[in-house]
């Protein structure tokens, strides 16, 4: 027998036809009729006449638009990327724009990786694709190993730990030796690539695009040093009686034990940490700050340090979780991201649109179709190689 | 079937379903079109997820999404709102179930398929007198008929429509006024 929800409605249909049901039809409507103290509405609402009459109208509505909305269902969401409805102007310069790409892209790709992935370079030909999983490591005697996403296994030894690569992440397991002296290793990763690392113990970092970071093969003494600079997030192993510091630029992160994101790229305005949980010391400027989770100190070159309550931080997260947050972002700040990211330059022609972002992008999408979307929102924007040239009016 | 051609034709059953479950719940016909394209996405983004799926799954699904996204939507407005601080609106909570909407909604649609159905120009006339409500005079303009031609075609309609339903709404008392004063008196 069919479920009752695929034959109900037929049911209902011939009954206020007055077709003569059949018993067991007749008996399977009374059991739907009772099954549920709200299915007795479904009859009076069909015969309310005015309602109904009402409803028909909209209907009908609905109906005669199908083709257009089918038009621009397939056009706007059966791409990878689709765009949210509104483009409304904050004044008569800027332009804000919603530009959402859809995060199931990065559901799918979770997903299905190898399917989504082969479906996407058939599509592509000469596509800039996105970056990806990918990073170089410098040991301690200046050999340097390209590490990838394929490779799994033990890679190298180095002084007091074996280093594995696992699916994308490099971790350091200490082989229990006490080495006599520190040594250094460097991961960094090129414009277009991220990587993941633990630390020898144990803390987790992830590496965002063009950001390198130094640390030792094992930690000895009484802090836990590394050195940094681009942008990474961390999740620091508890240990209070080895603190843990990070430094970048001038400024140095004092770890009390906790998840934070460090932004320290040369071209962004100011130097940013992020704390997620915890808590963490910022000095910089011969001044110290101590960030509540939630909070963002910017360090501005020479200038004390700014502290940002309510930070946005899903919008900081973001590249961890595979996406990009372009909310409240202007034109040069998402041209950057994008130059990370998708290894290109970006050079502007004339006078840099004056525009405001909205919405996600999902980091699996290809340059092209960020053109695209950019060209469908008046930016003029082309790609000469691996140059995206942008030209004001 | 490919996954294109599936996505077409569960389009065009479930959109016109799902605008107006949306817009029975946000009140906005532009909203709501909105968030049956949204919820629409959401089945094709997943479309792996869904092979396996039958029809009825689907429709409980989109049906779902629809309903959870229009709550969002109030929430929304009424952050907006209370940010203008004007008065704040319940969300319409309605006790019907998605299932008992979604039964209402399919025998809704076979009933419009039915006008849908008939002759074209019959139609067509009972689709402006009793969807849209048009008068006599009004159709015969539209059409470019005289009144008592639409008159006639009208109650050939009638004849026409097997639905019950729909003739016994035709002859209800609300709308004998409406159809067949014009019929048998002007």
């Amino acid at each position: 027998m069919q479920p009752v929800e695929n034959n109900i409605s037929e049911i209902i249909y011939r009954y206020l036809q007055e077709d003569n049901l059949s018993e067991e039809e007749r008996s399977a409507l009374d059991r739907w009729l009772a099954a549920a103290e709200d299915h007795q509405n479904v009859l009076s609402k069909l015969r309310d006449t005015a309602g109904l009459q009402r409803d028909l109208m909209k209907l009908s509505f609905f109906e005669e638009r199908v083709d257009d909305a089918w038009d621009r269902f397939r056009k706007e969401r059966m791409v990878k990327v689709h765009l949210l409805k509104t483009i409304w102007f904050r004044s008569a310069a800027a332009v804000i724009i919603l530009f959402g790409i859809g995060t199931y892209l990065w559901i799918q790709t979770q997903d299905s990786a190898s399917v989504s992935a082969g479906r996407r370079s058939a599509l592509v030909g000469s596509n800039i694709s996105p970056g990806k999983s990918g990073a170089v490591l410098t040991l301690s005697d200046g050999k340097r190993m390209v590490l990838d996403s394929l490779t799994n296994g033990i890679i190298a030894a180095q002084n007091g730990a074996q280093v594995v690569l696992k699916k994308g992440l490099l971790a350091y397991d200490p082989d229990g030796q006490r080495p006599k002296e520190t040594m250094y290793n460097t991961m960094s990763t090129p414009k277009g690539r991220q990587f993941q690392l633990i630390l020898p113990d144990g803390s987790k970092v992830w590496l965002n695009a063009a950001s390198s970071i130094k640390y030792p093969t094992i930690f000895t003494g009484s802090e836990r040093v590394v050195e940094m600079d681009g942008e990474a997030y961390f999740e620091i192993a508890r240990n209070p009686k080895v603190p843990f510091k990070v430094k970048a630029n001038k400024t140095e992160v004092e770890v009390l034990g906790t998840g934070f994101n460090v932004n320290g790229y040369n071209n962004e305005e100011a130097f940013t940490t992020t704390l997620i949980e915890g808590s963490v010391k910022i000095n910089a400027n011969k001044r110290s700050v101590i960030l509540k989770p939630g909070q963002q100190a910017q360090t501005l070159a020479n200038t004390e340090i700014h502290v940002v309550n309510g930070a946005d931080i899903n919008q900081v997260m973001a590249w961890k979780n595979g996406y990009f947050d372009f909310n409240n972002t202007d034109l040069r700040m998402m041209m950057r991201q994008l130059e990370r990211w998708y290894d290109i330059q970006v050079v502007y022609e004339g006078a840099v649109p004056d525009v405001i972002f909205k919405g996600k992008m999902d980091r699996g999408v290809q340059l092209s179709d960020v053109v695209r979307f950019l060209k469908l929102f008046g930016i003029k924007a082309r790609l000469e190689e691996r140059v995206l040239i942008i030209s004001g009016k | 079937m490919g996954d294109s051609a599936a996505m077409c034709k569960i389009f065009y059953m479930y959109y016109p379903k799902l605008c107006l479950y949306a817009e029975s719940l946000v009140q906005n016909k532009e909203e709501a079109e909105d968030i049956a394209q949204e919820a629409l996405a959401q089945l094709w983004h997943h479309r792996l997820k869904f092979a396996g799926l039958n029809q009825e799954n689907i429709s409980a699904y989109l049906f779902t999404v629809v309903k959870h996204d229009c709550y969002d939507y109030h929430k929304h407005e009424q952050v907006k709102r209370a940010k203008k601080q004007e008065i704040i609106n319940l969300i319409p909570e309605s006790n019907d179930s998605v299932e008992s909407a979604f039964i209402y909604l399919e025998v809704l649609s076979r009933i419009y398929a039915e006008i849908k159905n008939l002759p074209p120009h019959l139609s067509e006339i009972v689709r402006m007198s009793f969807i849209e409500g048009l008068t006599t005079e009004q159709i015969s303009e539209h059409l470019r008929i005289t009144p008592n031609n639409v008159r006639v075609q009208k109650a050939r309609a009638l004849e026409k429509l097997r639905n019950a339903l729909l003739k016994q709404n035709l002859l209800s008392p609300a709308l004998i006024y409406l159809v067949f004063s014009e019929i048998f008196y002007k």
